[in-house]
Order: structure tokens, then C-alpha cells, then sequence
């Protein structure tokens, strides 16, 4: 069946490309004959406003091709054209206008276009679907747009952290460390095992990975949520998809702009911690001796103030763009350097950028995108935040004489010692760019030919030298090692555009072909005895015995080849019709499972065309849209489905290490892809003449064949005791809605209101025959997560708590764990068995909220513009993971759980009594997850154009801003924004605290 | 410059043609990228492959589910031998459990013992299905496999009694489905000595001292001779010890300290051994010194396993056993290491300890040079000693029990009686193998746990206690198949 279906469909497209060539190229023949005799010329013209204020950026295409023009600053353009064509000029926030080409106005080569204000802005945005763009008002799906403006000045590394909050249905969770990607969940977390992250489309190119993109470059970018959008991306649509468009090049005068800002970052939500006194104190009365003596204590440390600094970040973003009538051309250089809280923590990236498109006939246009990015990390281990919190506070962090402290009493080592100790660098290259022709075969019919490649190249340096800080923190042989990797991907995408208009009929239909190959692959050797000034760090020095090779593949190796059709229709504004397929196919999966079909179907309804609404006249917008369709994950790893030899088994025989390799995973021959099944209703609406409008969704998205570990019993001998297979089924289903309201007061005063909020519930439906999942492993020998059916994934399995045992008598009246004493936190026999196991523990919230907002607030006076942003999210808990490690009394331990412990005299409920031991995962370290935080606060100045202009400036911008400058929460801890697995996220174990920024910055433009 | 443009889109349609038919027209080829892991098939061409298999069964014995932790608990902690040890309110999962008896079928460390051991028979299983395909085997290989399989099916039905029977590898869920009900105790142990007596009959006397580690025939016959005395075939137990014994090929050492040191490993009196390398790179049996390595500030370790002070009192004046096997808080040790006088615990394990400073020690504490003594002449004296008496010969047993008196600097036995004999010879066993992973067992297939476990306050309950759960995890995921021993 499935295989008469790909055939058939390879022959329509046969077809359909084979009589376009025969058409195509007698059409070539055509247009050179037509120029000889007609000619077409160049007309200029201004475009302006009600007030003939002159339009900058305004979009003039014509009609049925892909060529077009943009005004300059002075509103004016030209183009080419014939007598017949037809103009469509369109400009954000003005009302679209056609304008057909007489003979009259070629003659004049003159053409003078006023666009009227319009607050119908939603008419007017243009949205990138995949292989083309459309309005957003004949779109049926659900996507949000975010503006490169919007972005420009956080000072982030990447644009998604920038786009907190911005998007409803669209949850960021930043980390701190500089150069990490946030975590993006797209409605929900879709899967448990497979890939959660969007899939990123720069210009074409597939990506996981956009930390090369300087956000300066960056023109919009387009999220597609539900199936309807994505399932044009089919196999690797199902966790939303992030379009990203680099700017391009303007006809007109030559623009240069240059952004940039410089600010400083501090580390909030500091945890006090017990000083020598508080700490000694509490460690003896836990010990029940005088484990640390007066004498043990030699200095006073506060370990995170050792660690940690004043960390900054600056960005320098120049841009060149402009062009001519058949070129225009755009280039960019950045620098972006980010300073960590943690010391000697740095991130640096050198990103160039050329983006050119070149108008060779009026049939042809050709073009490319090219990038170029380089930086370099020096990473130190996150780790140190946790030992900062355990070391124990009662020795120097340096002595007097510039030795690293010790101290006999703690098996935490000195901190700083490591941080200082530690040398690893990444240095990177990634070259990104495509090349595109697109050619007008007939009048609204086109074909686009891309070819992008995504090239990356790595290299890692980790030495660690010969050092002696205590019995227990050394190194007797220096080490060197040195890891190379690389990895490629090129994808080439073959479609055909076509554009029908008849009376009030409207359809554009997309047929195409992708085929896309990655790979890559890795080697790293080490050496001993290296010496330790950094000129030696290679293999010409050290101990040749002790070298040691590995090399391997990239994970992520394979190829894919895809066809897809895509048709819009839209019966007079009023009525639309979307349906898209994507034909896929994967050579990750096994043969007979290589191939998918992916289809979607969206209807839309413009009530406002209605006659019977002609008289609700405070209703300046409302459509109603569905859709449903079906997308794919298929991130997985590959070869998972065949028989294996694991090798490393490895035995001693004599003195020598003997390899052994052998089959020890069972595994499923017959593994899928992962389904997502997504049903999608919208509704749009303007109030007011648009004054205020907003979107409100449901959806309702189902994942099946979810890849889920089913446990296996001893007897099959597995080394995991657990195979792979598609089992499980879950459900994210939610409600997003975002309201927004401009309103001009006066000349000098407008403002602007934003805001949006997601309510999303997350469920594991079902497991097949797979049983709990643990995870959140707290490196005491305890787990707090699982993945079980009818909680959400990572759902927190804990003890819960009941105050604590004021007595002894108390403990012994009450099922207790085998060292509970009183001064213990009551552990409640939940299912009254009797005894405190397992069989106690309680489903007890998820890292996951229960809703997630944002709102955005811009104010404009005259030359001054403040803005600010506010996120949040609520219903959710987190894991104080870092609270729970606390081996044989020599961890230091919080101020506050020190100070308020219960004791004999201080019977308090909430903290424990002095406890050296290793305590159960109980609600004790539970605490809420909500959060809401002044994310960004922006104060403007543009310099009146009289000034900036007599310095041929023309527009200067000074700001001052903070990002991150205030979070209300009740998480103890360092942050609430704990990034990490689909199944254990929210436990803040070896997490980099966020820091507030505060920072200065300039847009220029010439 | 019209014209290039021309040639363009001429070349551009083409491309949209290549791409359309060259896809389709090789797409399988396209699409079918190699797994990129070894294969059966890739792994058939190597020359290597045979040896390759066995290693991967011997490497089950290194594993941290299958000698370490729970292991020690199992074998120790839970006997009289020892304590948890640690800190009281350290459970080291459910090491409070096994050492009070507190312990139920949800315990963690019988999942793991029953899975790693049930690991090694599957990796035993798939060698014995592969070896068999490729070309120019040595013979003997199976028959180490089957042999190390014999031991890790031993491990099992000590603990547990009758478990599932797995004598082939396992590939589909159908298969797993079939294997996950229990055999009888009889059923396991015949297979049991089908595999050693194959093993026995096949492999070499003697091992090159680069193959130490390797399965050799004495190895087979000092498992054969413990497995016929669990099974009270006192006949064939003391026909296999005095088989070794009379080999001429092993002798006691000496010095009784140096068994457990690195200077004894494959001493003259070694018969099987875990053969691990402190030096880079190093193999060692994850985690098995850091455990039970004395706890607390300038500590080494974990210090679980602590030797009970019954055991301490247990040993007669002047048997140097004593201070062989348990060190003390304070004390100073043969390399000169002062244990720390904070430590939490009064006692710890000897013949687990490495000296950092006089042995192989290479700074990592998970994967030390220590070995694992499995078998060895002393104890196949006292399998015979056992078994002679049992037969009826007394003064064959207390012949073979004063061979290992006298080399602990003791005097001959004084017992007279049977039942005095008997006594001295399960003492003698547990002071010559104290934390050799046998008291526990030992107590169980003597019938004394109850009455010696009861005395020291332990709830050990007869007709229960006599075997450990089946863990819950498997009867669960057997559906209903595997059955709870009796008690549980």
C-alpha cells in the first residue's frame, strides 16, 4: 500500500517538473523575444504616509514574481518593470495597496504611492511557513513572530534566550553559564527519551544548534506550534519549529548601522551559609564529639565569594547593507564576549556574516547566505557551585603564602584550588551559508533551488597539572588531552511555487523535494608528564607509554530525503483552506520503518467578511481557525535496532588488559519514529479598531509510539535491564492567550502593552508494558523523579514529611526509618503499612508549570522610549538537589537550617535537628518552582534627527538597561530556572546561578 | 551577461530534475546509511573475536552489582562476621536492612546480585552460541565459559534456591518470556556440575603466569568440591579436595597475612582469583576497597563492613588470623598507615585494604589492584575435613582441619567428638574465610543462622531466613510466574 502511494507520488512530481521544463524553456525563449520588442523600464518612486511623512522599509513586489523593492529612508524606490504589472506596496502598520502599471507612469518613470495608517497590523505581517511565507492572516495554523528589533538590544548569547517570554506556547528556561543554549519546550514536553527541542530553520539550513547566529543579524523569527505548521517539516516537526530569517539587503542608499552595549553581571540569590563557628558548632552537636576541634579551625572562608566575581558582557554588532537594482547585499561583523560570575569563566565569539541576492533577469534571482563564526570557552566545572556550598568555611581558600588551604577535617577539596587548577578550552569554527536560484517560469509559477551546508570543527584542550593541595586533592603526573571534532550536514531543497488568483479565489500551492546528509565524527588523545607552561600542551613532550587514542562518530549520523506539497486556499479573505503532506524518509530507522507521511489540515473562518457582522463596528478583527495534523520525532539515536557488539568488556589476564566485546542490549528490530497527533483551535480578534487584539488556542497534542525503556528481567541478561521501544503515549494540552493594546495619546506619547500566558498540562497517558521510570539521581545514593503513567514526566516521587519527632517517645509510637531519632523530620506512612519504604512515597508536582506568562510594557515620550519586561511562571516545584548531600559532618551546611535547627530546647517544625547522615528525599528540600521576575528594563534616548543629522547620523540611540534585574520567588536556592532532561529537570544540583545585568548601550545608524 | 543567466536557469531546472529522478531512482542507496557499531557480521572478520567473547564473560566478575556492595552485604554484613558499619544514619541503601535482617523481597541489593548474576549467564550464553560460528576456536574457550557460568549459577542458587534455568542466549521477548519461571534447587545444581565436570575435563592443569585469572582445571575442582559440600555429597566433595589436594600443583603459604596482599596474589596456595591491575590502565572490581576502606576524616573509604566484635572474640589466643583479618581505629598498619583514632567505627576489614604506598596504587580508589580470592587450598582443606568427617573418617578430618590450625599458629584440634569435631571445623571456616564472601552461606546450609544470628539479637526466622527473596522487581515483571520463597 504504502509503497504504491511513494510511487505515485514520485510520478507526480516527475510530471510535474518534466512539463515544466518543456514549458520553462519555451518560456525562456519567450521573455528574450518579449525584451526585444517591449523592453521594460525602471520606474522611481516615494511612498509616504497620510502626512506625506516619507515610509522607510516599505515592501514593493510585483505581483506574481519574486521581484520587488524596499524603500530607502527617504521612502523612495526603484524597479524595474513592465506596463501590466501589478504592484502590491505593503509597509508595517499602513494599509496594503495594488497599483497597476499604466503606460502614463512609465512614460513619467515617476510614481508617487500614499498608504493610509491602518491598525489591522496582523493584515500586514508576513510569516515564514517553510519553504515560502505568507500573510498571517490567511494562515490557519498557529505561529508567533518575533522581531529582530525586539531582540537586538538583550544582551544575550543567543536569540531564544532573548525571546523569553515573548511567545505564548513557548517555555525558555535560561541557564546561567555563558555559552549554553537555554532549554525551549514548544506546548509542552512531547517526549521522554527522544529530542524536546525546536527544531531551528536558519534561512534553510536545519539546525539544532544557533549559538553561531549573532542577534543583530537576525530579521524575524517565526515559531510554529501546532501540526498544521510544522507538519511541512514532518519527521521533525513534533516539537515546534523556530524560523529564523538573517537580514538581507535594501535597494537604496547604503545603511550602516552599528549596536552595540557593554554591562556588568553580578550574581544574585546568594545562599548564606554557616560561618566557622555556626558550622563547627552544628558539625559536633551532629557528630555527638568534638569531630572538629578549635584548633581544626584555621581561617574563614565564604567559598562562593572564593569562586565567584563580577562577571560582564559585552557586544559589538556592525552591519553594512544596501543595493542597487539588481543586487543588494548585506554584511555584518560581531563580537560578543561574556564574562562568567564563576571565575576564569569566559566566552568569546568572532561571527561575520554576507547575505546577497542578485536579480540577474527579470525570471532569475540568485543569492546566497554565508556565515562564519569562531569562539573560544574556557570552561571551569559547574560542579564548583556545589562544593563552594558544601566546603566546610574553617580554613583559608589561600595562605599567606600563596599555598592553597587545606584542611584534614573535610573531603570536599579547597574549591578555588580546583577552579584555578582546572585548564579547559574549547575552540571553535562553524561555517554556515546556502546558495539559492529562483526562477519565474510563468507568470506565478516559480522554482527555488537551495543547497545550504553546516560545517563545525572543534577542538578541546584539558590539562591538568601536577599539584599538591592536600593528601586527598592531588595530582602526581600531568595530563593532557586533546579532542578534535567535526561534523557536517547539507541539505538541498528542490520546490515549485505556484500562485493562482481568479476572481475571489486565491490558492498557492508548494511541491518539492529535500535530500539532506550528516556527519561527522571525533578523536581525542591524552599524554602524561606534560609540561605545565602552555607552549608544551602537545604530544611532542610527555611519557610516549601513557598515550592514549579514541576516535569515533558523531552521534548523529544519517541522511534523509523528503517530498512535500503544500496548498493554500482562501475564498475571498473569508474562507480558508490549508493542507499540507510530507512524505519522509530516515536511515536511522530499519528498513521497513524507513518511510512516514505526514499530513495536516487547517480550516480558518473571517467572521468579520460576514455581512451579518457589518454592523458590530467595535469588532475591527475576528477569525476562527482549526487545524489537525500528524508530525514526527525522530530524534533519536541511530543503529539503535541492530544486534550489537558492546565493546569495553573488558578482563585482566597476567598484567595485561584483555578486550572483550559481546551482545548485551536486547533490542527492538521494528523501532519508529515518534507521532505526534496535534488538534489545534484559534481564535483571533481586534477590538476597537485594533486598539486591542489578541489570540486565544487550544490545543490538544498526543504523542504515541513515544520511545520509552521497558524493563527487562534478569534472566535476559541486558546490561541496562531495559530495552528501547516506542511505548508510551503523552498528552500536552493547553490554553494560550495574548492580548495586546497600543494606543497613541498624543504626538509625543504612545505606549504599548503585551502580554501572554500558557497554561499547559502534561500527562504520560500510558507506558505499554513499561513500568516506572526513576530518574533525578541526588548523588547520594537516592533518586526523586519518574516517569509514570498519569503524572507528568519527572514528576517528583518523594517522602512526604509530617514536622518532626519532638521526642523519642514520638518516634517509637510512629513507623520510623531504622536512625530516626527526635530532632527527625516524620516521615508519614502514607500507605500505613507499618514501615517507612518505597511503598511511602508520593507523587508530589513537577518541574513542569502549570503556566508560564510574559508581558511587555513600552512606553514612548517624545525621544525617550522605556520598556520592560516581566516573566514568570507558577505551579511548579523544584528539588533543592544540593540540600540533600551532606556526607560525614564535614559539609558545611545553610545559615538559616543551621541557626533554626530543632534541638532539645527548640522544638521547631521546620529544620531537622543537626544531622550528619544521608537524609531521605522528602518535601523537605520540595519547594515552589514560581517565579516572576523584571526580565528586562530598558531606558531610552533617540537624539532629536536635527542634532544626529548635522553629525550624518541618522539615528542615534543611547540606553541603559537591566536584564534580570529583580526575581520574586520562595526558592531558597540559587534559581528556579533549572534546565535539564525531559525526566529530570528542576533539581538544582551542580546548576550556575543566573546573574542581573546591568549595562549600557548605543544604536547607531548612518 | 543575458545569456549566462539563461544557461543558469537552464542549469537550474536540470538541478531540480537531478535532484527529482537521482533520489528516486537510488534511494535506497541514498538512504541506507551502515549502522556504524559493531555487527555480528564485522564482528566475524575479526581474528579476535573468539577471545573477545570469553573476555566479555569474565568481565561480569569486575562489575559493582556483582562483587562489590552488594556482595559484601549478602555475604557479610548480613552474617555474624560483621556490621553495616559507616555512620549509623548511612543505610548504604539497604545495608541496615541485611545486617539487622530487617530486609524484604524489595531490598535493592538481591536485584542486583540476581540481575548480575543472571548477566553473566546471558553473556556466558551468547558466547557459547557465537564460538561455535567462527572458525579456528580453541576448544577450551567454552569450556571457561561454561565454567564461569557454573560459578555465577552457584551465586544464585546459594542465595535464592531454585532459579530460572537459561541454557541459551536470549534474543526476543518470547525467549525472555519462556526463561522467567524457577527450576528446581536440584535442577540448577545438576546443571551446575554438568558445567564444571565438562570444565574439569577440558581445561589446562596449568596457566601461564600471563593468563593468570583464566579458568584452569583445579579451578574447576575446588568449585566442584564446594558445590558437591553444599549439596552434603560428602563422598564427591572429598574425592574433588583430595583430587587438588594430592595434585602436588598447590601448597598453604606460610604466612597467612600475606593471602589477601598484593605480594600473595596467585601464590602457591591460589587456585581462581579476580585478577586485577592497579596500574594505568587500571581493571580492578569497582568500588571493592572504597567501601569497606576506613571511614572519617583522613579516612580512605566508605567504611561499611566493619568486622563485629564477635568475630574479633571469636578468634583463639595466638591465631594470627586474627590481625590479619581486622584492623583497628588507631592502629598502624603493615605500610605504616595510621588508621585515624576519629573514625566512626572500632573495627574494619583487613584483606580488602590496599596500601596506597607499598602496593600497585595508581590514585584510583574504584579500580584497585586488589583481587578476589575465590578459591583457595585452605578452604579445600576444610572441604575435606568437612567431608571426611561427615563420611565417618574423624581422623582424616581433623587431619586436614590441623594443616590449617598449625599454619595460624595454632595447636592441634582438641576435639573429640563428632559433634566437637563438626563445631571446630565450621569454627575453623569461619575464621579462616572471614569476609571471603562464605559465613553467610555458610550459616545457611549448616542450619546454625537461626540459633547463631538469634543469640546476637538478630529476628532471623527459621523456615524463612534459610534463603534470601526472589526480588519483588522480577516477580513483577515475570507476571506472576517467578514464586516468593516461603516466609517472604
Amino acid at each position: 500500500m504504502t509503497k504504491i502511494y511513494r510511487n505515485l507520488f514520485q510520478l507526480v512530481i516527475l510530471l510535474f517538473m518534466n512539463s515544466q521544463i518543456i514549458t520553462a524553456s519555451n518560456l525562456t525563449h519567450f521573455s528574450g523575444e518579449e525584451k526585444s520588442t517591449q523592453p521594460f523600464s525602471i520606474i522611481k518612486g516615494k511612498i509616504t504616509d497620510e502626512k506625506n511623512e516619507p515610509i522607510v522599509s516599505a515592501n514593493i513586489k510585483i505581483k506574481g514574481t519574486s521581484r520587488g523593492a524596499i524603500t530607502d529612508v527617504n521612502g523612495e524606490f526603484s524597479l524595474d518593470v513592465n506596463e501590466g504589472d501589478v504592484l502590491l506596496i505593503s509597509a508595517i502598520g499602513l494599509t496594503s495597496s495594488e497599483v497597476l502599471v499604466s503606460k502614463d507612469m512609465l512614460t513619467k518613470g515617476n510614481l508617487n504611492i500614499n498608504l493610509k495608517h491602518s491598525n489591522t497590523a496582523l493584515d500586514e505581517v508576513v510569516v515564514s511557513i517553510g519553504y515560502g511565507s505568507g500573510k498571517k492572516s490567511e494562515m490557519t495554523g498557529s505561529s508567533a513572530k518575533i522581531k529582530g528589533t525586539e531582540i537586538i538590544n538583550i544582551p544575550t548569547l543567543t536569540a531564544t534566550q532573548a525571546m523569553q517570554g515573548k511567545a505564548a506556547g513557548v517555555q525558555i528556561i535560561n541557564s546561567g553559564a555563558p555559552g549554553s543554549a537555554p532549554n525551549i519546550r514548544i506546548r509542552g514536553t512531547g517526549s521522554i527519551l527522544g529530542g524536546v527541542d525546536p527544531l531551528y530553520v536558519v534561512d534553510g539550513i536545519i539546525t539544532d544548534d544557533i549559538r553561531n547566529i549573532n542577534n543583530s543579524d537576525i530579521l524575524s523569527m517565526d515559531i510554529l506550534k501546532d501540526a498544521a505548521s510544522t507538519a511541512i517539516y514532518g519527521v521533525r516537526g513534533a516539537n515546534g519549529v523556530v524560523i529564523i530569517t538573517t537580514k538581507g539587503g535594501r535597494k537604496g542608499k547604503t545603511q550602516i548601522t552599528y549596536d552595540a552595549y557593554y554591562g556588568v553581571k553580578r550574581m544574585v540569590n546568594k545562599v548564606e551559609m554557616a560561618k566557622p563557628n555556626l558550622f563547627t558548632n552544628y558539625s559536633n552537636e551532629a557528630a555527638g564529639t568534638t569531630a572538629i576541634k578549635p584548633t581544626d579551625v584555621t581561617g574563614a572562608t565564604d567559598w562562593m565569594d572564593a569562586i565567584t566575581r563580577m562577571g560582564s558582557i559585552q557586544s559589538h554588532a556592525l552591519s553594512v547593507s544596501g543595493g542597487s537594482d539588481k543586487s543588494t547585499f548585506f554584511f555584518s561583523a560581531n563580537y560578543l564576549k561574556e564574562e562568567g560570575i564563576l571565575k576564569g569563566n569566559d566566552y568569546q565569539r568572532v561571527s561575520v556574516r554576507s547575505n546577497n541576492d542578485y536579480q540577474l533577469t527579470n525570471k532569475l534571482k540568485v543569492g546566497n547566505t554565508f556565515s562564519y563564526s569562531n569562539y573560544v570557552s574556557n570552561n571551569k566545572p559547574f560542579s564548583l557551585f556545589t562544593e563552594a556550598y558544601n566546603a566546610a568555611p574553617i580554613y583559608n581558600a589561600k595562605n599567606p603564602d600563596g599555598s592553597y588551604g587545606s584542611t584534614t577535617t573535610s573531603n570536599v577539596g579547597n574549591p578555588l584550588a580546583k577552579l584555578e587548577l582546572t585548564n579547559d578550552r574549547n575552540i571553535g569554527h562553524r561555517l554556515q551559508g546556502s546558495v539559492f536560484g529562483e526562477y519565474t517560469i510563468l507568470k506565478g509559477l516559480s522554482f527555488k533551488t537551495s543547497f545550504a551546508a553546516d560545517a563545525g570543527f572543534n577542538n578541546t584542550v584539558n590539562y591538568n597539572p601536577v599539584f599538591f593541595v592536600s593528601p586527598d586533592q592531588k595530582n602526581t603526573r600531568s595530563s593532557l588531552s586533546l579532542t578534535r571534532d567535526n561534523g557536517y550536514h547539507w541539505v538541498w531543497d528542490n520546490y515549485f511555487s505556484y500562485v493562482i488568483q481568479k476572481g475571489k479565489h486565491d490558492l498557492k500551492l508548494t511541491l518539492g523535494h529535500t535530500a539532506e546528509r550528516f556527519d561527522g565524527g571525533w578523536m581525542s588523545a591524552s599524554k602524561k608528564d606534560i609540561p605545565a607552561q602552555e607552549q608544551y600542551w602537545n604530544f611532542s613532550f610527555g611519557d610516549p607509554l601513557s598515550i592514549a587514542v579514541s576516535s569515533g562518530s558523531q552521534d548523529n549520523y544519517g541522511r534523509r530525503e523528503s517530498y512535500f506539497a503544500r496548498g493554500l486556499y482562501n475564498f475571498g479573505g473569508k474562507y480558508f483552506v490549508s493542507a499540507t503532506i510530507r512524505r519522509d524518509g530516515a536511515s536511522k530507522f530499519p528498513v521497513q520503518n524507513r518511510w512516514g507521511n505526514f499530513p495536516s489540515i487547517g480550516l480558518g473562518w473571517n467572521i468579520l467578511k460576514e455581512d451579518f457582522m457589518k454592523n458590530i463596528t467595535s469588532l475591527s478583527q475576528l477569525k476562527l481557525r482549526a487545524s489537525y495534523g500528524l508530525i514526527g520525532n525522530d530524534n533519536i539515536t541511530p543503529g539503535q535496532f541492530v544486534t550489537q557488539f558492546s565493546s569495553g568488556l573488558n578482563s585482566v589476564f597476567g598484567n595485561t588488559i584483555y578486550s572483550g566485546a559481546i551482545p548485551n542490549q536486547i533490542i527492538d528490530p521494528n523501532l519508529k519514529w515518534e507521532i505526534n497527533k496535534e488538534f489545534n483551535v484559534g481564535l483571533e480578534f481586534g477590538l476597537f479598531d485594533n486598539a486591542l487584539t489578541g489570540e486565544v488556542e487550544l490545543y490538544n497534542k498526543k504523542t504515541e509510539n513515544a520511545l520509552y525503556l521497558v524493563s527487562l528481567p534478569g534472566v535476559a541478561g541486558d546490561v541496562d535491564n531495559v530495552y528501547t521501544t516506542n511505548a508510551a503515549t503523552i498528552q500536552n494540552k493547553g490554553l494560550e492567550l495574548s492580548l495586546a493594546h497600543q494606543h497613541t495619546v498624543s504626538k509625543d506619547f504612545s505606549f504599548r502593552l503585551r502580554g501572554n500566558i500558557t497554561f499547559n498540562q502534561n500527562t504520560v497517558l500510558d507506558v505499554g508494558q513499561g513500568g516506572a521510570l526513576d530518574y533525578g539521581g541526588l548523588d547520594n545514593g537516592y533518586t526523586c523523579t519518574r516517569v509514570i503513567q498519569g503524572q507528568p514526566i519527572g514528576v517528583f516521587w518523594i517522602y512526604q514529611t509530617n514536622g518532626i519527632f519532638q521526642s523519642d517517645a514520638e518516634v517509637s509510637a510512629y513507623p520510623h526509618i531504622v536512625s530516626a531519632k527526635a530532632g527527625d523530620k516524620k516521615i508519614v506512612d502514607t500507605n500505613g503499612d507499618g514501615k517507612i519504604d518505597d511503598k511511602d512515597r508520593i507523587y508530589a508536582g513537577s518541574y513542569q508549570p502549570k503556566c508560564y506568562y510574559g508581558m511587555s510594557f513600552s512606553f514612548y515620550y517624545k525621544a525617550f522610549d522605556l520598556a520592560m519586561d516581566v516573566i514568570g511562571n507558577a505551579g511548579n516545584k523544584v528539588f533543592n538537589g544540593k540540600k540533600t548531600v551532606r556526607y560525614g559532618g564535614n559539609y558545611n551546611v545553610e545559615y538559616d537550617v543551621a541557626t533554626n535547627r530543632w534541638t532539645p530546647n527548640n522544638h521547631t517544625n521546620d529544620n531537622p535537628r543537626a544531622y550528619n547522615g544521608v537524609p531521605l528525599p522528602t518535601d523537605y528540600f520540595l519547594e515552589s518552582g514560581a517565579f516572576v521576575r523584571i526580565n528586562n528594563l530598558t531606558l531610552g534616548y533617540t537624539l532629536p534627527k536635527v542634532i544626529s543629522n548635522k553629525y550624518k547620523v541618522g539615528r542615534l540611540r543611547v540606553y541603559a538597561a537591566s536584564q534580570n534585574l529583580y526575581t520574586y520567588k520562595k526558592f531558597t536556592g540559587y534559581t528556579p530556572e533549572l534546565p535539564g532532561a525531559p525526566y529530570d529537570s528542576g533539581i538544582e544540583k551542580h546548576i550556575y546561578p543566573t546573574s542581573a545585568t546591568y549595562m549600557i548601550g548605543v544604536n547607531v545608524e548612518f | 551577461m543575458k545569456k549566462n543567466s539563461k544557461y543558469i536557469s537552464i542549469i537550474l531546472l536540470c538541478l531540480g530534475i537531478v535532484s527529482g529522478t537521482l533520489f528516486s531512482a537510488c534511494k535506497k542507496g541514498f538512504l541506507d546509511e551502515k549502522v556504524r557499531n559493531q555487527t555480528p557480521n564485522d564482528f566475524f572478520s575479526n581474528p579476535e573475536a573468539p577471545f573477545q567473547l570469553v573476555t566479555a564473560v569474565y568481565n561480569q566478575l569486575y562489575e559493582w552489582q556483582q562483587h562489590s556492595f552488594s556482595w559484601i552485604g549478602v555475604t557479610s554484613i548480613a552474617s555474624d562476621d560483621a556490621e553495616k558499619g559507616s555512620d549509623p544514619g548511612d543505610t548504604g541503601t539497604d545495608k541496615d536492612q541485611l545486617d539487622k535482617f530487617t530486609f524484604g523481597p524489595s531490598s535493592l541489593s538481591f536485584n542486583e546480585l540476581w540481575v548480575s548474576n543472571f548477566t553473566g549467564i546471558a553473556k556466558a550464553n551468547q558466547a557459547l552460541y557465537y564460538l561455535p560460528q567462527l572458525a579456528n576456536v580453541d576448544p577450551s574457550y567454552a569450556l571457561e565459559v561454561k565454567f564461569l557460568r557454573a560459578y555465577y549459577y552457584f551465586n544464585l542458587v546459594r542465595m535464592f534456591g531454585g532459579v530460572p534455568k537459561v541454557e541459551k542466549s536470549i534474543v526476543t521477548q518470547e525467549d525472555i518470556a519462556k526463561a522467567n519461571s524457577r527450576a528446581s534447587k536440584e535442577e540448577i545444581y545438576a546443571f551446575i556440575e554438568q558445567d564444571l565436570n565438562e570444565a574439569m575435563n577440558g581445561l589446562p592443569a596449568l596457566r601461564s603466569p600471563d593468563e593468570y585469572g583464566r579458568a584452569t582445571k583445579g579451578a574447576a575442582q575446588a568449585l566442584l568440591a564446594k558445590v558437591y559440600l553444599y549439596q552434603k555429597k560428602w563422598a564427591m566433595a572429598k574425592m574433588m579436595a583430595d583430587n587438588i589436594i594430592n595434585s602436588g600443583q598447590y601448597t598453604l603459604l606460610s604466612d597467612y597475612s600475606k593471602i589477601w596482599k598484593e605480594s600473595g596474589e596467585f601464590s602457591s596456595e591460589s587456585i581462581w582469583e579476580v585478577n586485577c591491575k592497579g596500574s594505568d590502565p587500571n581493571k580492578g572490581i569497582t568500588g571493592y576497597f572504597v567501601v569497606q576502606a576506613p571511614r572519617g576524616a583522613g579516612g580512605l573509604g566508605w567504611g561499611f563492613n566493619t568486622p563485629s566484635l564477635d568475630l574479633y572474640n571469636t578468634y583463639e589466643v595466638g591465631d594470627v588470623r586474627r590481625d590479619a583479618t581486622i584492623m583497628k581505629k588507631g592502629q598502624t598498619l603493615w605500610d605504616g598507615y595510621t588508621v585515624n583514632t576519629t573514625a566512626p567505627n572500632e573495627r574494619y576489614n583487613y584483606k580488602s585494604y590496599i596500601s596506597k604506598t607499598l602496593e600497585t596504587f595508581n590514585g584510583n580508589d574504584d579500580q584497585t589492584t586488589k583481587n578476589l580470592r575465590i578459591s583457595r587450598l585452605g578452604e579445600i582443606y576444610l572441604i575435606k575435613a568437612e567431608a571426611e568427617l561427615e563420611i565417618g573418617d574423624t581422623a582424616n578430618a581433623k587431619a586436614a582441619l590441623n594443616v590449617i590450625r598449625n599454619r595460624a599458629g595454632l595447636a592441634n584440634t582438641t576435639a573429640i567428638t563428632i559433634e566437637e569435631i563438626r563445631d571446630a571445623i565450621y569454627h575453623e571456616r569461619r575464621v579462616e574465610m572471614a569476609f571471603e564472601h562464605d559465613r553467610m552461606f555458610d550459616l545457611m546450609r549448616t542450619g546454625r543462622a537461626g540459633a547463631t544470628l538469634r543469640k546476637l539479637g538478630i529476628p532471623f526466622v527459621d523456615g524463612k531466613h534459610e534463603l534470601f527473596p526472589i526480588p519483588q522487581r522480577q516477580i513483577d515483571m515475570s507476571a506472576g510466574k517467578l514464586t516468593q520463597n516461603p516466609g517472604y
